[in-house]
């Protein structure tokens, strides 16, 4: 049995990333890239895609496991936030 | 009238087992419940099929946008609604009907009527693709049937019971269910309570203990418990938050295209019993190379069709990889089934070189490919390339003052220029050339036996599709066969070219790098030169090289190469190395057409995720993924034994050649790499 048959991992890791192209990895590239042209990424992630993603993938999970207890109650706070964007 | 609400998977199956003692019956939701959705948005897998009858709308010569498909559809399912509940309390409407409709409205009535069952298919193909059986919730559903009790799946859908029983099978516990029951079929939904009403009827469930599960408060909780029927329902983080994430990923791929590609691996992603443990080169093969190979393989099924190429030739040995992927992956991207035909073509370097000289003689350019490897250094070389005979060649070339050791090629020691312009006069002297045809006659002649029995001189117009990368078997094969009247056009597809020669483009004879071409400026796409043994070692065959062909009374014969030898053996030790990462790719085939169909992309809207892809992985691997990834073996005959002088040793060491520990211990060995790479490439 070779190195790699023995470190098993899942595809997806439980913070619902790719294994290997995990998303800091993929926002360090994008800032350096910032710096060197690393070649051409469509024009980058956008600030507010990262930070959404950040928070998404790094804190998802227990922000989700807290919060879905309060969907019902938090729904009417999203339904309410959605109607004050549209009117902007 | 109350249910009880669970947050995970884990607690509500829990709590049933608890409860199913003293049940008789019990019926399951069947989406979110006991199948989940890859994607966030049902609605998205409505989207290939809109596609789909596009694509048969042009065939059928009047073409209609797939945005206004999918509007008809949209506004003819709406009105069927309505209807309905004209009638019922429920707003349902039935797939089979609506969609006969929205058919007919297109096709007319005939042809409309025609293509239901086809276009049912593909929807439901495309159904099965993006669900996944949930193991806690199927595995509880098979012990209840195992232990007696009655189990019914109840859905509020627009498919009627029969497709759902297709979507239930295809996940695996079809035969542990007594019934599939639909609103589609009667109307009566479960969100009015009327099909709690009507299963209890039909399948004379009065007095009897019923459980009920499902995900929806109203339709799996509170109107079953108004019924008496004992309810949980299943409020799960875990698939709110994985949803989540996949939402994100395809929102922002609308307006960033960097996000395409990421997005499209987000929904290729294996989730819940198919997430298991898995050895690393799998993951690297799923995660890094199948995005890869999946938008090399689709880039050339769009380009056949726009092009009206009839056959793609994959060639051997990656070639057996792209010709897997590609039957995987094309069902869900093109179902209509215009694509044209494939073949696995056995053909090498060394087995074309020869062939291609049976015509036309050695001429100076493939002369010269000969000593582009490092490892070659002289005539004999030239023999072991082009199989020829050095004993009867030996005396042309003292004819022109050489011998069969000079050294001909400036990266070894004692090479003199003046002996390069002899043996490229020796390349004009007729009497050689003649040699040479006569000795390759044989090999020439079994080439065209064994080509036209695969059917290459059927069709007007071919693709060869290969990993690239200068394009020297397409140059080899097309050279071998240009002077027929029926060689077809040849459209070439690499994987990367990296064109350290000039190729020979002509009208009929063009190669085109797909993820990298070195005719275009790409940075990011470059950094394929950085690993290219790592991309052939990967897709390579499981079967030896060719050596060449061998005509007989038949026609032709394939040689191989053994696989006694130390070399052979070191090959089949790298392909068991790698079969793991091969079996990522594979796994990824399928998923890759269902995800890359229903987002309705293709490689321009990838290559900003790929240039990511390839950037983070080459140029700036981990250590651990170098010493993964990296091959044990590889062997390629082209190559000869000699070894150049030092200064050419030295200047052609790249990153993934260094030792692992300066890789854990230099910081900025990866960042003066890639600006070495980045200088280069610009002087290009």
């Amino acid at each position: 049995m070779n190195a790699s048959e023995s470190n098993k991992t899942s595809v997806m890791s439980g913070r619902c990333d790719l294994t290997g192209v995990e998303f800091p990895r993929v926002a360090r590239l994008l800032m350096l890239n910032r710096i060197i042209p690393i070649g051409n990424l469509g024009g980058g992630g956008g600030v507010r895609c990262l930070m959404v993603l950040a928070v998404l993938h790094l804190l998802g999970r227990p922000l989700f496991t807290l919060l879905i207890r309060y969907e019902h109650r938090l729904h009417s706070l999203y339904i309410f936030l959605k109607k004050q964007k549209n009117r902007r | 009238m109350s249910f009880e609400k669970f947050y995970s998977i884990q607690a509500l199956v829990r709590r049933g087992r608890e409860l199913t003692a003293g049940v008789d019956v019990v019926s399951f939701d069947l989406f979110d419940t006991l199948l989940v959705r890859r994607i966030h948005d049902p609605d998205l897998v409505k989207l290939p099929v809109a596609r789909f009858i596009a694509a048969r709308s042009a065939e059928a010569g009047h073409p209609w946008p797939w945005q206004k498909v999918q509007k008809l559809r949209d506004d003819i399912e709406q009105r069927h609604r309505q209807e309905t509940a004209k009638t019922f309390v429920d707003h349902e409407a039935c797939y089979p009907r609506f969609m006969l409709e929205t058919l007919v409205e297109i096709f007319g009535a005939d042809k409309g009527a025609a293509l239901l069952p086809e276009v049912t298919d593909y929807e439901l193909l495309m159904e099965n693709s993006m669900l996944v059986p949930r193991r806690e919730m199927v595995d509880w559903l098979r012990q209840l049937a195992a232990g007696g009790k009655r189990i019914f799946i109840l859905s509020d859908i627009y498919l009627p019971a029969t497709h759902l029983e297709v979507l239930v099978d295809h996940a695996g516990f079809l035969q542990q269910v007594e019934a599939v029951i639909s609103s589609a079929d009667t109307f009566l939904a479960k969100a009015s309570g009327k099909g709690y009403e009507l299963v209890r009827d039909k399948f004379a469930l009065a007095g009897q203990k019923w459980l009920h599960v499902g995900d929806n408060p109203v339709s799996d909780g509170l109107r079953p418990s108004e019924a008496g029927i004992t309810a949980l329902v299943l409020h799960d983080a875990t698939e709110k938050y994985r949803k989540a994430v996949v939402k994100r990923y395809v929102n922002y791929s609308g307006g960033r295209p960097f996000w395409r590609g990421r997005a499209l691996q987000q929904l290729m992603q294996p989730v819940e019993g198919e997430n298991g443990e898995r050895p690393e080169l799998y993951i690297e093969g799923f995660n890094f190379l199948a995005p890869l190979l999946g938008g090399f393989v689709q880039h050339i099924a769009e380009q056949c069709r726009a092009r009206g190429i009839g056959k793609v030739f994959f060639l051997s040995r990656e070639g057996w990889t792209f010709k897997r992927f590609w039957e995987q992956a094309m069902p869900y991207l093109f179902p209509d089934g215009r694509l044209p035909e494939v073949e696995y073509l056995y053909v090498s370097r060394m087995a074309l070189a020869g062939a291609s000289c049976a015509h036309q003689g050695l001429t100076r350019a493939n002369a010269d490919i000969a000593f582009l490897p490092p490892g070659n250094r002289d005539f004999r070389d030239v023999c072991r390339i082009f199989n020829l005979d050095v004993t009867a060649l030996a005396p042309h070339l003292h004819r022109h003052d050489l011998a069969v050791d000079t050294c001909l090629s400036h990266l070894h020691e004692g090479y003199v220029p003046w002996d390069k312009v002899r043996f490229y006069e020796l390349l004009e002297d007729q009497a050689f050339q003649e040699e040479i045809k006569r000795q390759v006659a044989d090999a020439g002649e079994a080439l065209q036996h064994y080509l036209a029995d695969v059917g290459f001189f059927r069709h007007r117009q071919v693709a060869l599709v290969d990993i690239g990368w200068l394009g020297t078997i397409q140059r080899f094969l097309y050279e071998a066969v240009q002077h027929r009247r029926d060689c077809p056009v040849c459209h070439g597809f690499l994987f990367a070219a990296t064109r350290g020669i000039p190729y020979p483009t002509a009208a009929g004879n063009t190669i085109e790098g797909v993820i990298f071409d070195r005719n275009r400026f790409d940075m990011a796409g470059s950094t394929i030169l950085y690993a290219r043994d790592l991309f052939e070692e990967a897709c390579r065959a499981p079967h030896p090289t060719l050596n060449g062909y061998q005509l007989t009374a038949e026609g032709y014969a394939l040689q191989f190469r053994g696989t006694d030898d130390a070399t052979g053996q070191a090959e089949l030790q790298q392909d068991r190395y790698f079969s793991p990462l091969q079996q990522g790719v594979f796994d990824a085939a399928a998923r890759y057409g269902a995800a890359s169909a229903l987002l309705g992309y293709s490689i321009p809207d990838y290559k900003p995720w790929l240039n990511c892809l390839l950037v983070g992985k080459l140029a700036f691997p981990r250590r651990r993924e170098v010493a993964r990834i990296r091959h044990r073996h590889h062997l390629d005959d082209f190559y000869g034994r000699h070894v150049p002088k030092k200064v050419h040793v030295k200047g052609s060491r790249h990153l993934w050649d260094f030792p692992l520990w300066r890789l854990s211990l230099d910081p900025f060995l990866r960042l003066r790499f890639f600006l070495r790479h980045l200088r280069e490439r610009i002087r290009e």
